[in-house]
């Protein structure tokens, strides 16, 4: 009931009951330690209150964040998409970073009382600390390279994994320091759940996935080079083939000495028969390897599937920006002749769009389906007065995050309800 | 989100500015003198230091010195219980391997005499 609810609130609205829901999970059992009663009478009492507070949250934010990490699937499917699931986790990221720099900044306030050495030396120079200090730096410098750097992919994962395993420096400090989880056995165990979940979520992914993680295996059938920059693989299963529906991605890894081995998520794209086909784009360093190298014959390892976004077909508006196009090729070679759907395809230059004369093929014969190409270099962007709002009732939204954005405010602007608009807001990396 | 990002953005700043102040200042200026000199004119014995037992009279004795916490109760990071179940009595084991030397500095202020066993 909960859950269901959950998953139909919109994305900030998810942010928002997951952060409620740790502060009180995290202020009950901090209040039974202090016996619920606290004195903030005094201004060093006070901070040391909030820094003492703060630490906990930050460590309850942390391993929440790890767990969201772990893509474990019953969890994934408690949100609309797999995207929306590590937005989630990116501001749940952002925020355990801003409460445990809150942490130390309210305890030096005692310290600052007595003395401005004494408040540097809590800060940097004390040894007792150093588990903590080093794990806020470790997290800083991580975080900071992920959201203000443009990171390579691999360089992207590395950071991850380097910011994951310093929770356990965070485990350390909070579990050999001064603090209440020292003094308190009901909430030294009471975290230690948290922390389990947390760091086991962690090394159940990037540690141990290669062995725990299930996945299905695929063979590449063939590869097709649909314009200079695109390509589709078609895979067939070997053995036992996955259960997808149109909209789903799943995580490929190519099984080949010559292709990037890392872990890489692409749609999927539905076609006849057994098997499937990923659509890739060249936009980084391993796409730009993948195009090179993958051929016909290659194994891969495929997990999933996870929802990628919610097509129901009648009834909705599909907006495809550039590479956003993977999940609408799957789904209006499924919709039924009366299904009403109109897809808007919106790319720079004629060149850049793909399956262009499938999907016309589609419109002729499908009574309810109907497709606009819009070439922006010649017609404009595409906005919301472009678009058939008339009737329809719901927008699925898929490309490049500006583009989105606008359409969504346009949208908003032509009195569309938030809730009828799905747009995925960010590249799922 | 953006909003959680501009949160995180505005913290990461105060923080570096507040380390940077706190780091700069404490170079560059004299510390506060405190009591923490074994010199003094008071020696306490075991029997006086308990004597000081309850919430309201806190003594302890720490490293062979006698510090009189009462004030200090209210603020302690551990909670009130963790102290007050130790007045009057020599307190330096778990002190020592529960705090950190920040710690032995706010501990200083409270100092008033030293400890003279028998």
């Amino acid at each position: 009931m909960l859950a269901r609810r959950f998953k139909r609130v919109n994305t900030s609205s998810k942010t928002f009951y997951l952060t409620l829901s740790l502060f009180f999970l995290t202020l009950a059992p901090y209040l039974y330690t202090k016996g619920f009663s606290i004195n903030i009478g005094a201004l060093s009492a006070f901070s040391t209150r909030l820094g003492e507070f703060s630490g906990l949250y930050g460590f309850m934010l942390y391993s929440v964040t790890l767990v969201l990490a772990g893509r474990w699937k019953f969890i994934a499917e408690k949100f609309s998409s797999l995207k929306e699931m590590y937005s989630v986790h990116r501001d749940l990221g952002e925020l355990t970073l801003t409460v445990l720099l809150l942490h130390p900044l309210f305890l030096t306030v005692q310290y600052l009382l007595v003395s401005f050495q004494s408040a540097a030396n809590f800060l940097v120079l004390d040894f007792n600390y150093v588990y903590g200090q080093i794990g806020l730096l470790v997290l800083v410098l991580g975080i900071a390279a992920t959201i203000y750097v443009n990171l390579p992919y691999r360089t992207w994962r590395y950071t991850h994994k380097v910011m994951a395993a310093v929770f356990l420096f965070g485990f350390i400090h909070a579990y050999t320091v001064e603090s209440d989880i020292f003094y308190s056995t009901a909430l030294n165990l009471y975290f230690l759940v948290f922390a389990v979940a947390g760091f086991g979520s962690f090394l159940y992914r990037s540690v141990l996935g290669k062995y725990l993680v299930p996945r299905k295996d695929y063979k590449v059938d063939r590869v097709e080079n649909l314009n200079s920059e695109m390509l589709e693989i078609f895979l067939e299963p070997e053995d036992e083939e996955m259960d997808y529906s149109p909209g789903d991605a799943a995580f490929f890894s190519f099984q080949d000495k010559n292709v990037p081995s890392e872990t890489h998520p692409f749609s999927i794209v539905h076609r006849e028969g057994p098997g499937f086909s990923v659509i890739v784009k060249e936009v980084g360093d391993y796409t730009s390897e993948l195009k090179e190298s993958v051929r016909e014959g290659v194994s891969v390892k495929v997990e999933g599937p996870y929802s990628d976004i919610d097509l129901e077909g009648d009834g909705e508006v599909w907006v495809a920006g550039g590479c956003g196009i993977p999940p609408f090729i799957g789904k209006s070679r499924e919709l039924e002749p009366r299904d009403d759907v109109h897809l808007y395809y919106s790319v720079s230059e004629r060149k850049e769009a793909v399956h262009v004369e499938d999907l016309r093929r589609l419109e002729n014969k499908l009574e309810g389906f109907s497709f606009t190409l819009q070439i922006s270099s010649k017609e404009g962007y595409i906005t919301a007065d472009d678009l058939e709002v008339g009737d329809y009732s719901d927008f699925v939204i898929c490309g490049p995050p500006p583009m989105m954005e606008t359409l969504k405010e346009q949208l908003r602007e032509k009195n569309a309800k938030s809730e009828n608009i799905q747009a995925e807001e960010f590249d799922l990396r | 989100m953006v909003k959680i990002q501009k949160l995180m953005t505005g913290t990461l700043v105060v923080t570096l500015v507040a380390v940077v102040a706190v780091l700069g200042i404490a170079t560059f200026t004299k510390p506060p003198e405190v009591k923490n000199s074994d010199e003094g004119p008071t020696n306490y014995t075991m029997t006086e230091v308990s004597n000081h037992d309850s919430p309201d009279d806190c003594w302890l004795v720490i490293s062979k010195r006698v510090y009189n916490v009462t004030s200090y109760i209210p603020k302690h990071p551990g909670g009130k219980r963790t102290i007050t179940k130790r007045c009057g009595t020599e307190a330096t084991s778990i002190f020592t391997r529960a705090h950190s030397n920040a710690a032995w500095d706010i501990l200083a202020n409270y100092k008033i005499g030293n400890f003279q066993a028998g």
